[in-house]
C-alpha cells in the first residue's frame, strides 16, 4: 500500500496500513471512543478481507483510487443507536450500542469472468460476519490494548443494487453491538 | 468455512440454472442474466431476472453446530417485448404466463454447491407472488414485471 503523508510531510499511515490517530484525552474511557470502534472494524477488515482474501478496501478517511482496481469494497458505519442502561459499574455509565455497518461491493463490468462475482464477494465477507462473530475492540486512542468484543447480531440489509453502465454493486449491512461504558462525570 | 445454503453465489447461480434449463432451453425465451453481457439489438423479446432483496430472520439453532436463518428472497422477472415484433396484443402477458408455469406456489428449485463440488445441497421454495402487473409501455417496448417471495432456511457454521 502506498505511503500517504499529510500536507506537512508526516506519514499518516501506521504499520498496519491504516491511518494513525492522534492521542485524545482519556475522559470517556476506552469503551467510549467511537474512534476505537471505527479503527477496530478497519483492522478486522484489513486482516481478513484485504490480507487474507486480497480484496481491496476503500476505507472511509483514506484516499482510494478506483482506476487501477477492478473490484473493491467500501465499508461505512451508517448509523449508531444507543440505549441508555444506567450503571455499567460504580464509575461508569453503560449504553447498549448498535452499530449499523454497511459494506458496498463494486465489480467493474467486463472484468468479471463469472456472472456472480459481486455475490461471491458478499459470500467471502459473510464468512467473517456470521451471527455471534466476535470482533475485537482495541484502544487506539491510548495504548492499543484489547478492550472488549463487539458482536455481529444480524444482517440488516442484503441485496444487489441496481447496476449502472460500468459497475455491478451489492450492499450488505450488519448490526453489530457492544456495551459501551463511559466514565461518569 | 463453508456457507453452502447460506451462500448467495449458490442461490444466484441455481436460480440462473433453473431459468436457463426451463425458460431458455425449453421455452426458447432469451434471458438477460445479471452479470453477463446481453445484446438487446438482436432480440425482439427477452426477460431480465433480478434478485431484488434478501431478508433474513435469525432462528438460533438449526443443529448442534449450526445457526439457522429464515431467508426470504424477493425475486423479480422483467419482461420486454419490442413493439412491431409481436403478432398478438398479449405477447408480454403470454410470456408472463409461460414463466408462471415454473414459479407456482410451492415449486421447489434445487440449489447446487457452485462454491464446491456442484452437488445438490437442498432447495428453495417459491411462495407467494409479490408484484404482478404490466408496466407502462415506452415508445418502442412493452413491459411486464412479476416478482415472487422465495424462501429457504440458511445454515451457518457457528463462529468459534
Amino acid at each position: 500500500m502506498a505511503t500517504i503523508k499529510d500536507p506537512s510531510g508526516v506519514d499518516i499511515l501506521g504499520a498496519d496500513g491504516l491511518p494513525i490517530y492522534f492521542s485524545l484525552p482519556d475522559t470517556l474511557g476506552s469503551h467510549g471512543y467511537i474512534t476505537n470502534v471505527k479503527r477496530s472494524l478497519d483492522k478486522y477488515l484489513f486482516d481478513n478481507i484485504y490480507t487474507t482474501n486480497n480484496i481491496y478496501v476503500d476505507y472511509q478517511g483514506l484516499p482510494f483510487s478506483t482506476f487501477p482496481v477492478d473490484e473493491w469494497i467500501q465499508p461505512r458505519i451508517v448509523d449508531i443507536k444507543r440505549t441508555y442502561l444506567r450503571q455499567g459499574s460504580s464509575t461508569q455509565y453503560a449504553n447498549k450500542t448498535d452499530i449499523f455497518y454497511g459494506m458496498f461491493i463494486y465489480v467493474k463490468k467486463g472484468h468479471q469472468t463469472t456472472s456472480d462475482r459481486h455475490y461471491k464477494l458478499k459470500d467471502i465477507i459473510q464468512q467473517y460476519f456470521i451471527y455471534n462473530q466476535k470482533i475485537s475492540l482495541y484502544n487506539y486512542v491510548d495504548n492499543g490494548a484489547f478492550v472488549t468484543y463487539m458482536k455481529v447480531r444480524e444482517v440488516d440489509d442484503n441485496g444487489p443494487l441496481q447496476e449502472n453502465n460500468n459497475l455491478y454493486s451489492y450492499l450488505i449491512q450488519y448490526r453489530i453491538d457492544f456495551t459501551e461504558l463511559i466514565l461518569q462525570v | 468455512m463453508s456457507l453452502l445454503l447460506g451462500s448467495e453465489v449458490n442461490i444466484k447461480r441455481s436460480i440462473d440454472k433453473y431459468l436457463f434449463d426451463n425458460l431458455y432451453t425449453t421455452e426458447g425465451i432469451p434471458i438477460d442474466f445479471e452479470g453477463i453481457k446481453f445484446d438487446q439489438v438482436s432480440n425482439n423479446e427477452w426477460i431480465q431476472p433480478r434478485i431484488v432483496d434478501i431478508q433474513s430472520v435469525f432462528r438460533r439453532q438449526s443443529s448442534s453446530t449450526q445457526y439457522g436463518e429464515d431467508t426470504n428472497i424477493l425475486f423479480q422477472i422483467n419482461i420486454f417485448v419490442k413493439k412491431g415484433h409481436q403478432t398478438t396484443s398479449d405477447r408480454n402477458f403470454y410470456i408472463r404466463d409461460i414463466i408462471l408455469h415454473y414459479f407456482k406456489f410451492g415449486q421447489q428449485i434445487t440449489v447446487y454447491d457452485y462454491d464446491g463440488d456442484l452437488n445438490s445441497i437442498g432447495h428453495i421454495t417459491v411462495r407467494n407472488i409479490s408484484d404482478d402487473f404490466a408496466l407502462e409501455e415506452r415508445q418502442n417496448i412493452y413491459q411486464y414485471a412479476i416478482s415472487w417471495e422465495i424462501d429457504l432456511t440458511r445454515h451457518y457454521t457457528k463462529p468459534s
